[in-house]
């Protein structure tokens, strides 16, 4: 199956884990097997066309009938979270990217110590599915705000009460986890599996370097920032010169969404200013290029945008659509 | 799960010639993941049955051709070119259910084209553009060659020919001109059309001994490519003119078409079909038989990037790539290919809207 082809699944069971995180099981629709997938894998959920999240998955990567989705509501939540905690109904089908892992487990593992911050247990529950199923040791320290937000706590009390150490915020009196401490009790040869916010992965990337370990053995699932920041972003017109039509690209959207919410839609492939696949030429006005196709000489002319990613940095710009 | 051929669609299934009136001339062929089996009645006629006995699923491809049918040699069930059963060996009454599926088949410009989609849609206009072997204006020389790759890469590899300057050092390629190309790419019906120049090259590794030295040609590369992959190209070379801009002002020193049509066997295999040569005016002895020989000189080099890519790519299938400029033909194809696929599939992509 082409890899970037879209699941269409079915929603086939929604619980709530712990407060502000629930677990949301995909099957797909026919009860075909889903494409396999390793632990620490993510899939992307679209919320509605050209809006996808990411998150991971938590289920024993043996099961080859549904995924196991962890999502926990943001704060400040727009659109993703927010939607899924506020709409999704089992029966209901949505689409998924195949699985994808920037966070495998590495085989040659002496043993494995994971630190777990709120939602970011859920690709680490699938590691220690795996862990268990291998017989290899493994340590998971879990910090949470309190009791009621730690997600999975009966499983993993259920599952091996003594390879798990919670830290509650709100009952260690105000101290943070200790990640030197937490890592000087792990041998030499431990891989080291970290997924939450980014002061505990900063906390744990500072103990890492400090304790000498390989950088192979560090492994961060880091959810992917925006390489630009887009909070900056305004809204603006776009022409299209052939057609006549004029469309308004609002600030959080891009001007390839737009195009094909309007069903004047053009080839894509990467959706990052990557390949070039959707290069549109400008007839006029300025365009803000965010693009590592043209070069800086073609950017400043200005005769063609990727139109996934780049925008118009004058209020009105002419392409030849 | 989702569709990874698109079955609405003729795909190549060979050369003519290998579909002769000789009693073991039976070809089974792998096509869009299906068993597909091929020959040619007494009458000229092809056909094309899947090759699967409805009884117990035999290669009908080990049968004997019986006139315009063919027995399965397990059992000796004989089908008629439709598919038919029209006779059971030891019984007199023939189920309604023994059929074999049959697929429209058509001949063209010396290829076989067989349609995997629903037969009512079979229309012979959806058929790409080619020159034929027996052009009487054109010297085409023909040959094939078996690759176990993903067709997606073959596509990757057709429509970005920057490549040339890398893989094809030795043969079709090597000028670094290549590797700066920035063809233009358009969207045409159930396909992408692509143009570009290259201008002041030296020619390439296997032609060169044949100009005098110093010789610097423009070549016109003009290629229309369709679903699944077949890939057409007018190939003009001038020596080298004054124009930076459209055609060459040079002279026209060879003019050809190489029609190439890569079939996707299963998602890990592909049969590839494909010819080359010279106009008849611009055609010197023995040129066009360089030019077919090359080809295969020169996929050879295409097949053994990638097969070693694909292992790769099976490897890690989730390993987020990067991309260049040069992604953008690969990238309209695909999107074409996958665009038709999608709406041949409609279940697959209903969405609730949240």
């Amino acid at each position: 199956m082409n890899p970037q082809t879209l699941l269409t699944l079915r929603i086939d069971a929604i619980r709530c884990e712990a407060r502000d995180a629930l677990l949301i099981e995909l099957r797909d629709p026919a009860g075909d097997p889903l494409p396999p997938f390793t632990a620490g894998a993510h899939v992307e959920l679209e919320i509605e066309p050209r809006l996808r999240r990411s998150y991971s998955l938590c289920n024993d990567p043996l099961e080859r009938d549904r995924y196991c989705l962890g999502v926990g509501l943001a704060r400040d939540s727009r659109g993703g979270s927010r939607r899924i905690h506020d709409s999704y109904r089992v029966g209901q089908l949505v689409r998924v990217s195949q699985p994808r892992n920037h966070f495998p487990l590495s085989a040659a593992d002496g043993e494995r110590l994971f630190i777990a911050g709120g939602i970011g247990i859920t690709p680490i529950m699938a590691m220690i599915h795996q862990s268990q199923r291998e017989g290899r040791p493994w340590k998971l320290h879990y910090c949470v705000r309190n009791r009621v937000r730690a997600a999975f706590y009966e499983t993993l009390q259920a599952l091996a009460p003594g390879r798990v150490h919670f830290h509650f915020d709100d009952e260690q009196q105000g101290r943070l986890f200790d990640a030197d401490a937490a890592l000087s009790q792990a041998p030499a040869n431990a891989g080291i599996y970290t997924c939450g916010p980014e002061p505990l992965m900063k906390a744990v990337e500072a103990a890492g370097s400090r304790s000498g370990r390989a950088a192979d053995d560090l492994h961060f699932e880091w959810f992917s920032a925006a390489a630009v920041d887009s909070a900056a972003d305004k809204a603006f017109r776009v022409l299209l010169a052939r057609t006549g039509i004029e469309l308004q690209v609002p600030a959080d959207r891009s001007l390839l969404d737009v195009l094909e919410e309007n069903g004047c839609g053009v080839p894509y492939a990467c959706r990052e200013g990557t390949c070039g696949t959707c290069r549109t030429e400008v007839l006029a006005g300025d365009c803000e290029h965010r693009d590592t196709v043209l070069s800086a000489a073609e950017k400043a002319g200005n005769r063609a945008i990727m139109v996934c990613v780049s925008r118009g940095r004058s209020e009105r710009i002419e392409i030849d659509l | 799960m989702a569709e990874i051929f698109l079955k609405n669609a003729w795909y190549c299934a060979g050369w003519e010639h290998e579909f002769h009136q000789g009693r073991k001339a039976i070809i089974p062929r792998k096509m869009a993941g299906e068993m597909v089996v091929l020959y040619r009645k007494p009458d000229g006629k092809m056909v094309a049955l899947e090759d699967r006995c409805a009884h117990r699923q035999a290669a009908l491809s080990l049968g004997r051709k019986e006139g315009g049918s063919l027995r399965c040699m397990y059992h000796g069930m004989k089908f008629n070119s439709d598919g038919v059963c029209e006779e059971i060996p030891g019984q007199t009454t023939i189920p309604e259910r023994a059929c074999v599926r049959s697929f429209p088949v058509v001949e063209k410009d010396s290829w076989v084209w067989v349609w995997m989609g629903d037969p009512a849609k079979a229309d012979p206009n959806l058929i790409c553009h080619s020159v034929g072997l027996k052009d009487p204006n054109w010297n085409l020389v023909s040959s094939q060659m078996h690759v176990k790759t993903n067709y997606r890469w073959e596509i990757e590899n057709l429509a970005d020919l920057s490549h040339l300057t890398w893989v094809h050092e030795a043969t079709v390629g090597g000028d670094p001109a290549y590797g700066q190309i920035k063809p233009v790419h358009t969207i045409i019906p159930r396909g992408l059309h692509t143009l570009f120049w290259v201008r002041g090259v030296d020619p390439t590794g296997a032609v060169r001994h044949i100009f005098p030295a110093g010789t610097k040609l423009d070549i016109c590369f003009d290629i229309t490519h369709t679903v699944p992959c077949n890939w057409i190209m007018r190939f003009r070379a001038f020596s080298a003119g004054t124009n930076t801009e459209g055609e060459s002002n040079g002279q026209l020193l060879v003019d050809t078409w190489t029609c190439q049509a890569v079939t996707p066997c299963d998602e890990d295999s592909v049969d590839y079909y494909y010819s080359w040569g010279a106009s008849k005016e611009t055609e010197f002895p023995g040129l066009s038989d360089l030019l077919g020989g090359t080809l295969d000189e020169a996929f050879t080099e295409d097949k053994i990037m990638l097969e070693a890519q694909h292992i790769r790519r099976k490897q890690k299938p989730d390993m987020k790539m990067v991309n260049i400029a040069h992604d953008a033909g690969p990238g309209k194809m695909l999107w074409v290919l996958d665009k038709m696929i999608r709406e041949e599939n409609p279940s697959r992509q209903t969405v609730e809207s949240a």
